[in-house]
């Protein structure tokens, strides 16, 4: 989480999109994914966001994705011909089931992970989003880095509590695992939410004017490339 | 400049923190120090005039504020932030983008400010406020002091007339501290009107013109910086202030070194993402014992607690406790860390529960014991969220001593405390102390320092630089690190 969230500070790889084709590549991809007739038509999906993570500059999160989407296809895949039957189909389904999300959840990941928060603020206002679900908005883009400094406290808390914050303790003692996560959690997330809503508007966020960006949004070459072949790939869907 | 007229303000909800027919006035280019013991309502008081009350907070409201002409209940927000700039307590969460040059101009571009003015702002802030080596990186990588420098520059930017600070200095080190000071100093000379909110109150006794000392939602009395300076420390300390001055502060003529070292640190180094931050450490400690750690921000204090505690895997060295050797697993056993957020630590739905959490078969009379010591037996069915700050920290307390921990280890335990928690926070250190635990507290805190801690470690340019005890002999090494 850290790693991938950390990263829109610098500006790194070939393609730098703008935030409002951002969400059109969103929008579209999770659609085709949604239709996708066939698995292969899946897995190229999946290679198509890997592509553009690594031209987006978001290697290591991509590569892990990865590794972790070709596990589930093979457990999947070995699933279904060796394992026994009521095993079987709680396993495949399972793995049918993440395989279906995944690609989103990769996309999702990379856009956000490349975004910087004043970026999509003017490309927001760009587009007319009104003030009071802008504002919202970009206190949850701007809450995700701060999860992952959150965690690294709450694990520490729970370890010295000698609760186990690993799958495996989550796996012998789901209940108190769950509640060591989700009450502490709970209870700072809404605490800084309200800290950066307050920072916000104390600076003026409310003010009807066009927002000026010190980074001015356009959009690229690369914007137009990206359009057109997701563009591509979703009308696929309904030609094969 | 300001004027409050008879505001009464109540949170919804909430008995305490609000005021009660408060009245004000503040003159063009006046510096205020709003002060008295948490929850006595001068946060909120900063908070009518940068507009948070009535806009942000609800709650019940009457009366009437006006800064510079402006009626703050009738006017919204993002016109009051072009008059008033706010910086608030907490570096962490005052950040809207995650790289420092576009939060330095966030408050500028809400202004809508075209692109080559916003450039021309952001060079002359950071030249006025000589923050170049902190221009274009990512926030995550900055201390709490480099934080709050970026905060203020971003109000700077926006070149408000009236300045509202609440409580800046909490999550600072002394050298931060003298920053701020300077910065405040600058914004006094170009005759800005300054608000200011704070229990540190050694560091504003030059700069403060009016000080306006507060009890439960009411202006209390209002002294000149003159009347101020000349009261007594007995005084001070019954309205429940900090001190005025640290060199006041007296420290023990002689504190005795612990006889038998039950934890030994040998040849003890720390590594952080791989880079070696601190080497040769080398320490024991014995029971009853409190040993301070001091050290700038960044010094790896933290690292260092977290390692004691067996949270931090990154290190060569070991640790013996008893003559025996420690590996981390069985420093998670005998250890615990209070924690300067120490939210993150409560997890039950009651304190009762909380103290008995993960414990297989606790031993439930103990724990009544151990609440009624630490005079929380009357919350034991209290949510922990639903306490005080020192009442939290109590209970975290409380559930190390049912664990059974030997080692324990406060981390900044009164940051944005008043002078009573912070009393009530020493005392409770010296009580452990006496039931004979070692005991670690790291601080910038120097009053907390002088009347808990018997023994002082410094940590500095990656080791131990000093390791001495509280005496009046080394007195001068610690007015030295604490710029007294």
């Amino acid at each position: 989480m850290k790693s991938i969230l950390q990263i829109s500070t610098y500006k790194r790889g070939i393609f730098h999109i703008d935030p409002r084709t951002k969400l059109f590549l969103l929008f579209v991809g999770n659609v085709t994914v949604f239709l996708a007739p066939a698995i292969s038509y899946e897995i190229l999906m999946a290679a198509t966001i890997l592509m553009l993570g690594v031209l987006c500059g978001v290697y290591r999160f991509s590569i892990k994705m990865m590794v972790f989407y070709t596990g589930v296809i093979l457990i999947q895949v070995v699933g279904d011909l060796y394992f026994p039957n009521g095993i079987r189909i709680l396993v495949v389904t399972f793995a049918i089931f993440v395989r279906k999300i995944f690609p989103c959840v990769m996309l999702g990941g990379i856009l956000v992970s490349t975004t910087r928060v004043n970026e999509f603020m003017s490309a927001m206002n760009r587009i007319h989003m009104p003030k009071n679900v802008l504002v919202p908005l970009t206190v949850m883009l701007r809450y995700f880095p701060m999860v992952s400094e959150e965690w690294v406290h709450i694990k520490n808390a729970m370890k010295m509590r000698d609760v186990s914050p690993t799958l495996l303790g989550f796996i012998k003692n789901p209940g108190q695992t769950v509640e060591c996560i989700y009450v502490p959690l709970l209870m700072s997330a809404s605490k800084i939410a309200d800290e950066l809503s307050i920072a916000s508007v104390t600076r003026g966020i409310e003010n009807p004017k066009p927002r000026t960006c010190l980074q001015q949004i356009k959009f690229h070459t690369a914007d137009a490339l990206c359009t057109i072949y997701f563009a591509a790939l979703l009308g696929l869907v309904f030609f094969v | 400049m300001i004027s409050i007229k008879n505001v009464t303000f109540v949170y919804e909800g909430k008995e305490r923190d609000g005021v009660e027919n408060l009245s004000l006035d503040i003159a063009r280019g006046e510096f205020v120090l709003l002060c008295g013991r948490s929850g006595c309502g001068k946060t909120t008081v900063t908070r009518m005039i940068n507009g948070l009350v009535p806009h942000f907070y609800e709650g019940d409201f009457s009366g009437r504020i006006t800064v510079d002409g402006m009626d703050i209940s009738q006017t919204p927000m993002y016109q009051i932030a072009e008059k008033v700039g706010s910086v608030f307590q907490n570096p962490r969460s005052q950040f809207f983008n995650v790289d420092t040059d576009s939060e330095i101009v966030f408050g500028i571009e809400n202004l809508a400010y075209p692109p080559p003015v916003l450039q021309k702002c952001l060079d002359k802030t950071v030249s006025d406020l000589d923050i170049e080596q902190l221009t274009g990186r990512s926030i995550f990588e900055l201390s709490g002091g480099e934080k709050q420098k970026i905060a203020f520059a971003s109000v700077y930017a926006m070149s408000p007339e009236v300045y509202v600070f609440d409580e800046p200095s909490s999550n600072l080190d002394t050298d931060a501290i003298e920053k701020l000071r300077k910065n405040l100093l600058m914004l006094k000379r170009m005759g800005k009107t300054i608000l200011i909110a704070e229990h540190r109150l050694y560091y504003l006794k030059d700069l403060v013109d009016l000080i306006v000392y507060m009890e439960q939602g009411q202006i209390k009395q209002v002294y000149s910086q003159k009347q101020f300076l000349s009261m007594s420390d007995v005084q001070r300390a019954d309205m429940g202030l900090r001190t005025m001055d640290l060199s006041d502060i007296s420290v023990p003529l002689n504190s005795k070194k612990g006889a038998d070292c039950k934890l030994k640190i040998k040849d003890l180094s720390l590594c952080y993402k791989k880079h070696i931050i601190m080497r040769n450490i080398n320490l024991g400690a014995s029971c009853g014992e409190v040993i301070g750690i001091i050290g700038h921000n960044g010094a790896g204090k933290s690292t260092f607690l977290k390692s004691l505690c067996g949270l931090h895997k990154q290190y060569g060295g070991s640790f013996r406790w008893k003559e025996k050797e420690l590996k981390a697993k069985d420093r998670l056993k005998i250890s615990y860390m209070v924690m300067q957020e120490v939210g993150y630590q409560l997890f039950a739905e009651s304190v009762e529960q909380e103290c008995y959490f993960g414990i297989k078969n606790p031993d439930r009379q103990a724990g009544k014991q151990i609440m009624r010591q630490l005079g929380l037996y009357g919350y034991k069915d209290f949510h922990p969220n639903t306490l005080s700050g020192g009442q939290k920290q109590r209970t975290a307390v409380a559930v190390s001593m049912v664990c059974g921990r030997e080692v324990l280890v406060f981390d900044e335990p009164t940051s944005g405390l008043d002078f009573d928690s912070m009393k009530l926070v020493a005392n409770l250190i010296s009580e452990l102390s006496e039931q004979q635990k070692v005991i670690f507290v790291v601080t910038h805190d120097y009053e907390l320092l002088c009347s808990v801690c018997s023994r002082v470690i410094h940590f500095d340019d990656g080791m131990v630089q000093d390791d001495f005890l509280v005496t009046q002999q080394n007195i001068e090494k610690l007015h030295r690190f604490f710029i007294v």
